[in-house]
């Protein structure tokens, strides 16, 4: 009897589907060694892929990260910004995030499913006009906020993540309101600058809290 | 969120829980300074996991001249466990004899059947032929099923 190669037991131990798996069955359903030699390898990848997280779990992450940031912000490496001490303070972090949210859905809401309301180019004193939204907010500093809140997310506990998650959730909605009607009408700049403002009432929460704290 | 998930990377793929403290510090310390690299093109959990995995082998490379010895380096002299050595559970067990393996193989291990990345993407992080990691893969299970045997 040929007993199979180590490329077909590994292959069946690993959960795979080789093209000849039926007469690789038939060989272990007759050959106890081989039957046997899967089976201990099957059981490895099995306690592999099952294996739980470790038992320890990092915690204080951010104070000593943030330490090395700020000490490699000295030697050229860019600061933290706004997050520092924001970070240190999830329920704060969370208040920021929720009111966000609300802000963002307020601020959509009345007008999202009527964008005629709004001109293509408004010239008249009923225009919208976003608080302190005079320049305009650049994709760049979009992108640099929204990376900012993933890292900052990613530090968080599990469970306080989950929340401020939740509550991100609710302003990338209202966001994908803004941007679908942007991209309906791409040459409305109320829309254009009512998607910068929300973005931009974040990041100056964020801003706020930091500077309060 | 991304903490544990990343932190039990490092843990496996390390020999101690001080080396994983440390590198799981130096991972957010890079993703910090390499923010402005993620698109978007996947989630940020991804990027940062996939990061992780880069910084994890630099340092495997860098700290030791046996960074990356694989399986058929050191032939069967795995230590025997000791007679005062309790019996862990099953998990437990796993996760010692994991650490008992040589950094090649236990890379390939927890990258593959772990970590669930293709023969392909290993070799593209850690600069062996999918071929290799493939033989790799195969040794370190066989290497790890002998320990748990012990």
């Amino acid at each position: 009897m040929t007993h199979l190669t180590e490329a077909e037991r590994q292959s069946v131990a690993d959960g795979g589907a080789p093209a000849d798996r039926a007469a690789i069955d038939e060989h272990l359903a007759a050959c106890r060694e081989c039957a046997a030699d899967v089976a201990r390898l099957a059981s490895v990848v099995q306690h592999l892929r099952e294996l739980p997280p470790p038992n320890e779990q990092p915690d204080a992450l951010w104070p000593d990260v943030r330490a090395r940031i700020e000490h490699g912000a000295s030697l050229g490496v860019p600061a933290p910004g706004v997050f520092r001490r924001v970070a240190r303070r999830p329920a704060a972090w969370f208040a920021a995030a929720l009111a966000v949210a609300a802000c963002a859905i307020v601020m959509v809401h009345p007008w999202s499913r009527t964008t005629v309301r709004f001109p293509t180019r408004p010239n008249g004193p009923a225009a919208f006009q976003p608080a302190g939204d005079s320049t305009g907010t650049s994709q760049e500093e979009i992108q640099r906020l929204l990376d900012e809140i993933q890292m900052e997310k990613a530090m968080l506990p599990p469970a306080t993540a989950a929340v401020a998650d939740s509550d991100l959730r609710a302003i990338d909605s209202a966001l994908a309101e803004l941007r679908e009607a942007l991209a309906r009408d791409p040459n409305n700049p109320a829309i254009r600058q009512l998607l910068a403002a929300s973005y931009r009432q974040q990041r100056d929460l964020l801003t706020r809290l930091h500077n309060a704290s | 969120m991304h903490a544990p998930a990343v932190y039990a990377l490092c843990r496996r793929m390390l020999h101690t829980e001080h080396d994983a403290r440390e590198l799981l510090q130096d991972i957010f310390v890079r993703a910090w300074q390499k923010l402005a690299s993620f698109r978007g093109d996947s989630t940020f959990g991804t990027w940062l996991h996939r990061l992780g995995v880069n910084v994890i082998l630099e340092h495997l490379r860098a700290s030791r001249r046996d960074a990356l010895r694989f399986v058929d380096d050191v032939a069967d002299d795995v230590p025997a466990r000791g007679a005062a050595e309790h019996r862990l559970d099953a998990a437990m067990d796993v996760a010692a004899a994991l650490a008992r393996l040589p950094n090649g193989a236990r890379v390939v291990l927890v990258l593959h059947d772990i970590e669930g990345y293709s023969h392909e993407e290993i070799a593209a992080m850690t600069g062996i032929a999918p071929g290799t990691s493939r033989a790799q893969l195969w040794r370190a299970r066989r290497h790890l099923a002998r320990l748990l045997d012990r």
